[in-house]
């Protein structure tokens, strides 16, 4: 057992608890409250800290991608074929990559970690802790999301070689394609269940969208600016779950957003910006969005910008005017619901998983909030 | 006449002074002191808020290139030697990128070709607000820019022309300094053309020559080649100058570190930012950029290498030297920008907090040459 004395405790789900404390065991959260005590626990002095649950990053590419030279390697764009659902990015991931002792170091305890935007449809994403030797036993949970990208990415890949996607117009068609197959694919599986038939063929790629059809997982939509109208327009003709991944320009699509139901991923920020796809990059857009009630995380696409600029990006999130206690569900709770894996981490509560972290400082708003401790599993993984 | 009230000013020295005005007149700080007398000014109440020199990025590709690299106006690859170029045919001030520098508070910047080249060409420093680039530059040109970063092997090697190696690289560099040398030595008439002219003012050391090193390798080397001839130097990238550090002091050449979270880029350097900073000591200028290894980010990653390298331990009145009196005295404008000091150009920068120190600091006014500059609503 494991007693963490004396932090102020943001719990994510009840007002901050000023000199609180709290009770691991095994892996687990036990006790949150104050003035506990039990003789058989380990203390861990927090006097002047602060407990957060370990933060989490809804969308990042980390171990399957590293764009700095001369170690290059990109295992999470499989650049062969437009329509990948039954990819998997667990099989491209390299849980050595230094990019996960970034994360631990700097808090960031969970990580949704999703195939790259190369393809249309790019294959399933999945939830991982940031700590451990082999990505099986790092993996919350597998799936979490079909990934699917729009604009600019399939198209420049594509394109390039005559090949459909050429244009925006193709991405919608051929989405919907799959999503229609897989719905008819699908029904005549049920069909035949229910009448004692024989089954339709085995379809491995289609047998990777039904998790989306039945709402098991959501869509992961790869999209900025207008291709937000897209997203919104496919999902709904389909009754699906789905997030908006980067969705920059998302303050033009206020009321869309909100109305379709969907979770807003935004992020990352500090981009190049261009006409098109990269003219607006507006993070002031998460404070109207979530004072609307949509479900928003921050999100770094690590390695793209580093996954300790998560903090960065909350902090950018505070100065356009949220409040401090609001950003940080975007990096906690919230990213833990959008990647599904909420009942296990992203708030301090009794029966989850014991990922805590101690900062000196309040992150998002003190630029120098430094990590003290990370903890995964009850297991203290890093200390300052 | 505009007159900020009551501010606190962070000088750019490593000075604070508190409960300041500022007089500013005819685009230059005129008076700075408490409770000035003065009248028919416009006035900016700036109680509580703090004031900085306008942010200067010394070395950047931005106004010449876009996220899709169709404009990629920047890189000459034609050839590897081409500092008779000048990037001022090349800088468009209402390139998307350029637009709302002064929103995170960045008022000059150091124009420059990019790292393809070994001397890619002229540099020239502009400010971020104005009609058009003609009025908006402040000297040109201000540097040569070259590099001897991978990206001038991936260019010409990939097509089997040199520089293909480092070797190559170096080659290149050492014979075109070394002829301009030997001709500066036998003096006499040369007929020179543009291309030899430009080489020999950086050898009479009338110009800074500004090169992209980032890895120890490619720095020493630089340091190692350079150090036969006399040369005012500014390293561009240097991700990993601090093993380097007692030979940049020898040859006191001043470091840009390049931007550092995009591209994870200082993490997988391993870059010890605190190290880096104790050349300041020395008397040796270090200073911040938005420029990577593969060009310009967005503004707001500006703010971030600030915060990074005072998350690192440098005081904050340090990493403020870093973004302003430093990279002002590497594109040789000290005497008219960086600090806020009487005499100096109002290029001023009014946040409600310091942004080195707190994310709850927005930027309430900028002032470019005297002028307060609308703020539009502040997109990242």
């Amino acid at each position: 057992m494991l007693l963490i004395k004396n932090a102020k405790i943001y719990s994510m789900v009840a007002p901050a608890i000023e000199q609180g404390d709290i009770l691991i065991e095994n892996n687990k959260i036990i006790k949150i409250g104050q003035g506990i005590e039990e003789k058989k626990a380990e203390v861990l002095r927090a006097d002047g800290l602060i407990a957060l649950p370990g933060l989490v990053d809804a969308h990042t590419h980390i171990g399957g991608m590293n764009f700095s030279q001369p170690t290059h390697t990109d295992d999470l764009n499989e650049m062969t074929n437009n329509i990948t659902p039954d990819l998997q990015a667990i099989y491209g991931i390299d849980p050595g990559s230094p990019d996960f002792a970034y994360a631990y170091q700097n808090g960031i305890t969970t990580v949704a970690i999703t195939p790259g935007s190369g393809n249309v449809v790019a294959g399933w994403a999945f939830a991982a802790k940031t700590y451990g030797k082999n990505i099986f036993e790092m993996c919350i949970k597998n799936p979490i999301a079909l990934k699917v990208a729009l604009g600019g990415n399939p198209k420049r890949v594509y394109g390039k070689r005559n090949q459909q996607p050429s244009t925006r117009m193709s991405i919608p068609v051929m989405i919907k394609d799959l999503l229609s197959r897989a719905k008819e694919y699908l029904e005549k599986k049920e069909q035949a269940q229910r009448e004692n038939e024989e089954l339709p063929a085995y379809d491995r790629e289609l047998e990777a969208v039904i998790p989306v059809l039945k709402k098991e997982i959501p869509l992961k939509i790869h999209c900025t600016q207008f291709d937000m109208l897209t997203a919104i327009e496919i999902a709904r003709e389909f009754g699906l779950d789905f997030t908006l991944d980067h969705a920059w320009g998302a303050s033009e699509y206020l009321e869309e957003i909100v109305e379709s139901g969907c979770k807003i991923v935004f992020g990352p920020i500090g981009s190049m910006k261009s006409l098109g796809e990269a003219r607006l990059i507006d993070i002031e857009s998460v404070v109207e969005l979530d004072r609307r009630g949509v479900l928003v995380s921050l999100i770094t696409d690590a390695p793209i910008l580093s996954i300790d600029s998560l903090l960065h990006h909350a902090g950018e999130a505070v100065r356009a005017g949220c409040a401090v206690e609001r950003v940080l569900r975007m990096i906690t709770i919230n990213a833990a619901e959008i990647i599904g894996v909420a009942d296990r981490v992203g708030s301090l509560e009794v029966g989850k998983d014991a990922d805590i972290v101690l900062f000196k400082g309040l992150p998002a708003y003190d630029t120098k909030a430094e990590v003290i401790a990370a903890l995964i599993d009850g297991k203290i993984v890093y200390s300052a | 006449m505009l007159v900020i009230k009551n501010a606190i000013i962070h000088v750019g020295t490593g000075y604070i002074k508190k409960n300041y005005d500022i007089l500013i007149k005819q685009g230059i700080i005129v008076k700075i002191g408490q409770d000035l007398k003065y009248n028919g000014c416009e006035v900016i109440d700036a109680s509580n808020q703090e004031v900085f020199p306008g942010f200067i990025d010394p070395v950047s590709s931005i106004g010449c290139i876009d996220k899709t690299f169709t404009i990629n106006d920047q890189n000459e690859t034609a050839h590897p030697v081409t500092p008779d170029l000048k990037i001022k045919y090349a800088f468009n001030h209402s390139e998307v990128m350029f637009e709302g520098l002064h929103q995170v508070g960045i008022t000059t910047i150091g124009a420059s070709p990019g790292n393809t080249n070994v001397l890619g060409g002229q540099m020239a420093a502009y400010k971020t607000w104005g009609l058009n680039s003609a009025k908006m530059l402040i000297k040109e040109p201000v540097g040569v820019k070259g590099s001897v970063s991978n990206l001038v092997k991936q260019t010409y090697g990939k097509r089997d022309q040199a520089p293909q190696t480092r070797m190559g690289i170096f080659k290149v560099l050492n014979e075109t300094l070394a002829e301009a040398q030997g001709e500066l030595e036998r003096g006499g008439d040369c007929a020179d053309d543009e291309k030899k002219s430009i080489v020999k003012k950086i050898l009479k050391q009338e110009i800074p020559l500004f090169i992209t090193a980032n890895k120890s390798v490619e720095i020493a080397a630089l340091l190692n080649l350079l150090k036969q001839y006399k040369i005012r130097l500014v390293i561009c990238g240097a991700y990993q100058a601090d093993r380097c550090l007692e030979s940049i002091k020898k040859m006191e050449a001043g470091v840009v570190i390049g931007e550092l979270v995009f591209l994870t880029a200082k993490n997988y350097n391993n870059t010890d930012l605190y190290r880096l900073a104790q050349l300041q000591e020395e008397g040796i200028p270090v200073s911040i950029t938005l420029s990577g290894e593969s060009g310009p980010v967005g503004k707001v990653k500006y703010i971030w290498n600030a915060i990074e390298l005072y998350k690192s331990g440098v005081a904050s009145e340090e990493v403020l030297k870093m973004m302003t009196i430093n990279p002002a005295r590497m594109l040789g404008l000290e005497d008219r920008l960086g600090t806020v000091e009487v005499g100096k150009e109002a290029d001023l920068v009014i946040y409600t907090k310091n942004p080195i120190k707190s994310y709850f600091a927005k930027v309430s006014h900028t002032i470019i040459a005297g002028k307060l500059i609308e703020q539009k609503g502040g997109d990242s």
